[in-house]
């Protein structure tokens, strides 16, 4: 249902009952008023000399007229306000519109008499029937007549004549609620106007609110639907927009986890192709060369490391890249952390010909973290010295007296200082070909200081005496040395 | 390694291949093992005479953390969790159920003994009290050290360095904190300090040779007997 169409259904639920009431009630008082003034009027005839006699020498054709001859108004008595008997009309009070004291009702007749006898039977055959049950000795009311009508029943002190019963007219049931000019209108109109002044341009915001909604719907709520305006529609379009952004932003955010998984799968199926390959390559030289291949055995050993060390970096770093939430923040021992993970590579050190040591503190060195973070930053940074390192690589875990530090080194060539931050860079793995680093996969550093800067942490480089690569992770600051 | 000959361990896998596989590298290691294939709550049967359970996650049947739950409920045996997963919310979750520790595949064949062994090892080490290494025994009490029963003479520092390597025989101790257990925190700070205190400390002890160099790290007091870092 419109707005237009309820707003029209409640006006008329509300407004007819009210004006069928105020009708009704004044109809009824209007009515009770003719009544009276009759009553008053027929009484004033029955004390008039002659009147009543009338009725009594021909009751057969007895009217109510009064007696012919000159009018003499000290012997006829009035009901005040009422016009002369043989013009009497019933008709309402109020404002005289003509002579003062007189108000033509339109369509109003002269009032009439009807004579009953003792028993309650009418004396003329035209008379109308006295309803049942009208008390003997008092005034009647409310009688059966149609509208405009009205009639009183009067006893008597006549035998013959012993009830009468007047009838004159009243307003019509409508006519005596609506002012006698049309001036009525005119403020009934400026009400109405004014409604509809108010109402359409309400309205009119509405469907323009619904037609900017739909609009800004089409364009992924992009669009922003306030009107500018200072009242309740003008609050609903800015509530709108505030629900829109909201949804926008999950929008975004969605689509941005949907790119980020797809390039993971891409990523991860393109990137475990190629030592998948390497690893047939090597495992066919095995079965055909048997025991008597070690770099095929060393190469396949390698590659199988590579695949899982690749798939874990991938997975950590399509989490870093979409998710800057809060982590997975618990407690995290880093000397057991710090095993683990050299514990891990200890087989692929042997392999490469690189003296894998460690040394960590005697008990538990804990901090809150996320553990599948902090463990892969630091495998990382173990894959990388072990990769690099010539003969030694070393791991070593330091409590400090407000956090530690945790330096992995090797003897490998080291970096030049100017180039760690294009190491750290996941740039070198954007382009278009993925090609795999000489030794590694590109992405260990740049995991590494991610983590390490979700964990307020830092990643400090610097030379080795004699000639190597010393990766600090611990408090920003510089090598703890 | 005769503590650890008649350890026997649970692995509970359901992989045809991997299950039989991790069975034979424990068997290799010199360690008793029992593979339980299927997924369900176990009874006094299986735990019989077990060390340490070792737990895949994902089982047909029941899944491994709702194994471990029961298994909390009755039995303070360690558990080593395996899982596929890569992923905090399900390490911790494991942890808090009341798992020892967790490995994430794949794994190498020797980290997974290493793992099994350090877990079974540890109760072992800290029931250790009294430091006794080959030729050389030191009393904490006294603050001093004996080689072959005789007096070392070694000085204050020279002590504190071989208690705190003697601690851990075979595990590498740093520099950093041999220096800061031995050192005077407001003496000059100078490097090869340690160096020169370590120096004597070995001519001391010579000719055993126990405390090795170890790159990039600091030393270590060689295991004998064994013992393992």
């Amino acid at each position: 249902m419109t707005l237009r169409r309820r707003i029209a259904l409640v006006t008329a639920a509300v407004l007819l009952p009210t004006v069928l009431a105020i009708f009704a009630w004044d109809a009824h008082d209007r009515r009770r008023a003719a009544e009276q003034e009759l009553i008053t009027f027929t009484r004033g005839l029955l004390a008039m000399p002659g009147w009543i006699e009338g009725c009594e020498a021909d009751p057969a054709r007895w009217t109510g007229r009064r007696p012919t001859g000159p009018p003499d108004s000290a012997r006829r008595p009035r009901p005040p306000g009422s016009p002369a008997p043989s013009a009497a009309r019933l008709r309402r009070p109020g404002p005289a519109a003509g002579r003062p004291g007189f108000v033509p009702v339109p369509h109003s007749e002269p009032a009439r008499f009807f004579a009953y006898g003792a028993d309650g039977q009418p004396l003329r055959p035209d008379n109308p029937a006295l309803p049942a049950g009208l008390p003997d000795d008092a005034v009647a009311l409310d009688m059966p007549a149609r509208s405009g009508i009205v009639r009183i029943s009067l006893p008597t002190a006549s035998p013959i004549c012993a009830r009468i019963v007047g009838q004159g007219t009243t307003e019509p049931w409508l006519g005596g609620v609506l002012p006698a000019t049309h001036v009525w209108l005119v403020p009934v109109l400026a009400v109405v106007g004014a409604v509809l002044l108010a109402v359409g341009p309400v309205v009119r915001r509405i469907r323009r609110l619904t037609r900017a909604v739909q609009r800004s719907a089409d364009a992924d709520y992009a669009e922003s639907v306030a009107d500018g305006g200072r009242d309740e529609i003008g609050a609903l379009a800015r509530a709108f927009d505030a629900a829109a952004r909201q949804v926008r932003e999950q929008l975004e955010e969605t689509r941005s986890r949907e790119a980020a998984l797809r390039d993971y799968v891409a990523n991860t199926t393109h990137d475990v192709m190629i030592p998948l390959t390497v690893l047939r390559g090597h495992l066919a030289e095995l079965e055909a060369g048997g025991a008597a291949c070690p770099d095929a055995m060393r190469g396949a050993l390698r590659e199988a490391h590579y695949l899982g060390a690749l798939i874990h970096n991938l997975g950590v770093s399509a989490r870093l890249a979409t998710d800057d939430g809060p982590m997975h923040a618990n407690p995290v021992d880093l000397t057991a952390l710090v095993e683990r993970v050299v514990a891990r590579h200890r087989p692929v050190a042997r392999g490469e010909g690189v003296d894998l040591q460690v040394a960590v503190p005697p008990g538990p060195l804990t901090i809150d973290g996320d553990v599948t973070l902090l463990e892969q930053a630091v495998g990382n940074l173990v894959d990388n010295a072990i990769r690099y390192g010539r003969a030694h690589a070393a791991v070593v875990l330091d409590p400090l007296p407000a956090g530690f530090v945790l330096a992995v080194i090797d003897d490998g060539p080291g970096i030049e200082p100017d180039a760690v931050e294009a190491m750290l860079a996941r740039g070198g793995r954007a382009d278009a070909a993925r090609s795999r680093a000489p030794k590694g996969q590109g992405l260990g550093l740049y995991i590494a200081a991610r983590v390490a800067e979700r964990h307020g942490l830092a990643l400090n480089f610097g030379p080795v005496e004699g000639g190597g690569l010393r990766v600090e992770l611990g408090p920003s600051g510089g090598l703890a040395g | 390694m005769m503590a650890t000959m008649s350890r026997c361990v649970l692995v509970i896998e359901d992989d045809p291949a991997l299950g039989p596989q991790l069975v034979r590298h424990l068997v290799g290691a010199g360690l008793a093992a029992r593979l339980l294939a299927e997924g369900r709550p176990l009874d006094g049967e299986d735990l019989h005479d077990v060390d340490l359970v070792v737990l895949d996650l994902m089982l047909p049947g029941q899944h491994g953390f709702d194994i471990l739950r029961q298994l909390r409920a009755t039995s303070a045996v360690p558990v080593l969790v395996l899982s596929a997963r890569n992923d905090t919310a399900d390490k911790v979750r494991g942890l808090q159920l009341g798992a020892d520790d967790y490995m994430t595949k794949p794994f190498w064949p020797e980290e997974f003994v290493a793992r099994v062994q350090a877990r079974l090892r540890r109760p072992l080490l800290e029931r250790q009290a009294g430091i006794r290494i080959g030729p050389l025994e030191l009393d904490l009490d006294r603050r001093e050290a004996r080689l072959d029963g005789v007096s070392a003479g070694l000085t204050r520092v020279e002590f504190e360095l071989l208690a705190a390597l003697s601690e851990r025989p075979g595990a590498a101790v740093s520099r950093r904190a041999l220096a800061g257990r031995v050192l005077d925190p407001d003496g000059p700070g100078d490097p090869r300090t340690l160096d020169v205190h370590v120096s004597r400390l070995r001519k001391k002890l010579a000719p055993h040779g126990l405390i090795e160099t170890v790159w990039g790290i600091g030393y270590r007091l060689r295991a004998l007997d064994g013992e393992a870092p």
